[in-house]
């Protein structure tokens, strides 16, 4: 584990702002995007909505401005739409104020583009998302659920002019059950990421990466619906414990350890859920970031965000060859990918070619993390596929 | 005499010492982690209509052949790559040799060849990917593609242990996917839940002959006797003896292959200079065709008329849950259990004379991998298997009877100690050492055309 000399920064949800100020920062342009989302979150919402406007409204970065709104706002739909040129609805689910909100825009003869960064806009793969996310199939709820939230993105998504998301595979997907036009934009880091990311990693090269001689295997699983997914790796993570003494393993977020894994409970430290720029502190502090996945479609269409915040902080990650994961990870150069049946091996070649090349693996990582997932490098991309470029 | 007494009472007759011993050893640890110890009484539950409530016909069913309840499957949209599911009991480490180890690497092979995805779906125990992954590098088979793993445990409602951690609700079904099943009773599961023409059940076994006979060996044949789905024997002689014993279908929808032994695992292995030559005997009491009491009687004989010299040779028992036994005037061999597959095959690598009986038509492993090794090995006659010469010549074939088995074991000794004679049948052996090779046809009957 590394001891990084770098402290806790003081966080707030950036992006809860009153809506004056959210309109001032769509009219600061002449050309003008508003993102749409239900309510404001750390996931979705701050990667497809929040990174974007923030990208767009960098200062001398050209004539167009953006913001986001909710659906507390739809009092003032009708002065958002007068605004705006453009209207990007992220992951929503239909219902009368969403339709409102892209009746509003295709009445005044502006565009409408939808971004969602999962595969929740065709029913064909509700029972695989159920299934893959563990949910409980004998409920009738999870039914209805489900069915309901991807049967009603799928609606928003009909109405909309074309589609964004954040992979190839995915955006197949949705031109397939669409018919639309879908452009790429890849989740990124924002600049409070980076900027923690930045201290983190030069507080490791100081230290010329060494750390306390312990070797720490971290899983951040973010959610309990990861239960199958850190199944793949426990058997593995038990096999690692009981040959290297000096092993640890740090968990993050609601996983529940099998029996085996009790023996080693001395050597398993917990860590409850983080703010997205504080995690960049905890992810820095572990040698390597285990990212298991299982294997099917719906796991194909996940981002690249677990390896690039991974790589943003010096940590090497350990990832499942899924369609994202094995195009961003170059095995033995910017991380390891390991089959499922593999885990155990690719852990220990880690752990054991890290002595020599940790150092510049980590490097290598996050100069390619950076390039490819830094804020700084997407303005292009996202004002192509808005086609305001 | 409560319920849960009662069905532990049956638990016990029904599978036996060890398994209650492994049934408390299970609830114990269970108590210790702090998880439930005791499972729901349901009403309707195995125990229905006959120490509890009244249960019905399916039920009771249910309850005697639940290895064979239909699997639970859903239908998701065709992925870009086509996918191949074995679907087997187990792939612990106590189960991987032999018959369920082969299973992998065909499937592994069909996969490869189909440029499609393999699936490990297990139903009795959580599948390890580790020891998949034993198998595979063992016999230098890489997968072109991710592998997945699914564990669809047999719905369970009687006292047995659950494990259900990292178990799916159902397993998601692609159109085309091929299911390779590698017993009756996964093929039973099979049936209701996937095309039947998507499957192919790797028969490696007559297992009829698992049974006496009853209800479980006519279901199992009301399996083999199955028109619709594909059969790939393993070896010549058994899919010779099930062609001439009812599965005429084979002619037109079966096939076989030839195991075989490579030589990165099965080779004699250094002796220690000066020691004494060694004995195998496969040692399973617990699987009856391996005839495991005659087998001992076979060898106290051959000590007692001084057969096998206690100075010269040691005698191995290799299998499981073998009893402490003595032969001759007291002498203790060396029992050989829970080995992995290097250790296995490292021991092989070391014997000069096997016993390896098997009550059935199908050759069985174990001579086979002796032969691979370079030693000599006796082993049984069933129906058509009647001279395994072919495989190699230091494989010795008798007659199912103590004297000529004894006779055998004679032969067995002279032709171990005849080193010439030894090495030059085993230069001569016709064991194949390439699992490719071994598929090669197999495989290519199993795609053409797709």
């Amino acid at each position: 584990m590394f001891d990084l000399n770098v402290s806790p920064v003081p966080y707030a949800d950036p992006w809860l702002q009153p809506l004056s100020e959210r309109l001032a920062m769509l009219y600061r342009r002449k050309v003008r995007v508003a993102y749409f989302y239900e309510e404001p979150n750390n996931s979705t919402f701050r990667y497809r909505a929040y990174n974007m406007a923030q990208v767009l409204n960098e200062p001398d970065a050209g004539d167009v401005s953006a913001s986001y709104f909710f659906l507390s706002d739809s009092d003032r739909f009708d002065e958002i739409a007068d605004a705006a040129d453009l209207l990007v609805i992220c992951r929503s689910r239909y219902c009368h104020q969403v339709n409102g909100l892209i009746t509003k825009f295709r009445a005044r003869g502006k565009r409408v583009l939808f971004d969602v960064d999962d595969l929740v806009v065709d029913t064909d793969y509700a029972h695989l998302v159920v299934a893959t996310l563990g949910l409980d199939v004998t409920q009738k709820g999870v039914w209805d659920d489900w069915f309901a939230m991807i049967a009603r993105m799928h609606q928003t998504l009909r109405l909309c002019d074309g589609a964004i998301t954040t992979n190839a595979f995915l955006a197949q997907k949705i031109a397939d059950c669409s018919g639309l036009p879908v452009a790429v934009i890849p989740n990124f880091m924002n600049k409070e990421q980076l900027d923690l990311a930045e201290k983190v990693f030069a507080a490791k090269e100081r230290a010329r990466f060494s750390g306390n001689g312990k070797t720490t295997l971290g899983y951040f699983s973010g959610s309990p619906s990861h239960r199958l997914d850190y199944a793949i790796v426990e058997p593995s993570l038990v096999d690692v414990l009981a040959e290297r003494p000096n092993v640890e393993v740090m968990v993050v977020g609601y996983i529940d350890h099998g029996p085996a894994m009790r023996e080693f409970r001395h050597r398993i430290s917990r860590q409850p859920f983080h703010d997205y720029v504080n995690l960049q502190r905890l992810l820095g502090t572990v040698e390597f970031n285990l990212m298991p996945l299982q294997s099917n479609a719906f796991t194909d269409c996940k981002s690249e965000l677990k390896y690039f915040e991974a790589a943003s902080v010096g940590t090497l990650s350990i990832a499942s060859p899924s369609f994202t994961y094995s195009r961003a990870i170059s095995d033995g150069e910017t991380g390891y990918l390991s089959k499922a049946h593999e885990w155990t091996e690719s852990i220990l070649r880690a752990i054991d070619q890290s002595t020599e090349v940790y150092a510049s693996m980590a490097a290598r990582a996050r100069e390619d993390a950076l390039r490819k997932f830094g804020w700084q490098h997407q303005r292009e991309t996202i004002l192509d596929a808005l086609q305001l470029a | 005499m409560s319920v849960r007494a009662r069905r532990l009472l049956a638990f016990w007759k029904e599978n036996g010492t060890s398994a209650t011993v492994r049934l408390f050893r299970t609830k114990l640890g269970a108590a210790v982690a702090g998880r439930p110890v005791l499972n729901k009484i349901k009403a309707g539950s195995w125990v229905a209509g006959v120490s509890g409530p009244p249960g019905t016909v399916g039920e009771i069913i249910r309850h005697k052949f639940p290895n064979s309840q239909p699997l639970p499957t859903y239908l998701i949209p065709k992925p870009s790559l086509p996918r191949v599911s074995l679907v087997t009991d187990s792939i612990g480490s106590g189960s991987l040799f032999g018959g369920v180890g082969t299973a992998l690497l065909f499937a592994a092979q069909l996969a490869n060849r189909m440029n499609a995805t393999l699936r490990v779906v297990t139903r009795t125990e959580v599948p390890s990917p580790k020891n998949a992954s034993q198998v595979l590098n063992a016999y230098g088979i890489e997968l072109l593609h991710e592998i997945q793993f699914a564990y669809a445990p047999i719905p369970n409602d009687n006292e047995e242990p659950e494990s259900t951690a990292g178990a799916v609700a159902g397993l998601d079904v692609v159109p085309d996917e091929t299911f390779v099943t590698t017993s009756w009773w996964t093929t039973a599961a099979a049936l209701p839940s996937v095309p039947h023409a998507s499957i192919i059940y790797l028969l490696q076994e007559d297992e009829r002959m698992f049974y006496p006979f009853g209800e479980e060996r006519v279901q199992c044949e009301r399996i083999l006797h199955n028109q619709d789905i594909r059969f790939v024997v393993n070896t010549r002689l058994l899919f010779d003896h099930l062609k001439a014993n009812g599965m005429e279908q084979l002619e037109r929808n079966g096939c076989w292959f030839e195991p075989s032994f490579p030589r990165s695992l099965f080779h004699e292995r250094e002796r220690e200079p000066g020691g004494k030559k060694r004995f195998f005997f496969y040692a399973r009491p617990y699987n009856p065709r391996n005839l495991f009491h005659i087998g001992l009687e076979i060898i106290d004989r051959a000590v007692n008329t001084g057969i096998l010299d206690l100075d010269q040779w040691d005698i191995f028992l290799v299998g499981k849950d073998i009893p402490n036994v003595t032969f001759g005037n007291g002498y203790v061999p060396k029992r050989c259990e829970g080995l992995n597959w290097e250790a296995y095959a490292d021991l092989a690598g070391t014997i000069d004379l096997g016993l390896s009986l098997m009550y059935t038509p199908h050759p069985s492993y174990p001579p086979f991998d002796l032969a691979a090794s370079g030693a000599v090995v006796v082993t049984n006659k069933f129906a058509n298997k009647q001279d395994l010469s072919n495989y190699s010549r230091n494989i010795i074939c008798a007659e199912l009877n103590t004297d000529a088995l004894v006779d055998a074991l004679r032969e067995g000794v002279a032709l171990a100690e005849d080193k010439e004679a030894r090495k030059r049948n085993f230069a001569a052996n016709g064991l194949g050492a390439d699992w490719t090779q071994s598929f090669e046809e197999t495989l290519r009957l199993l795609t053409a055309g797709r």
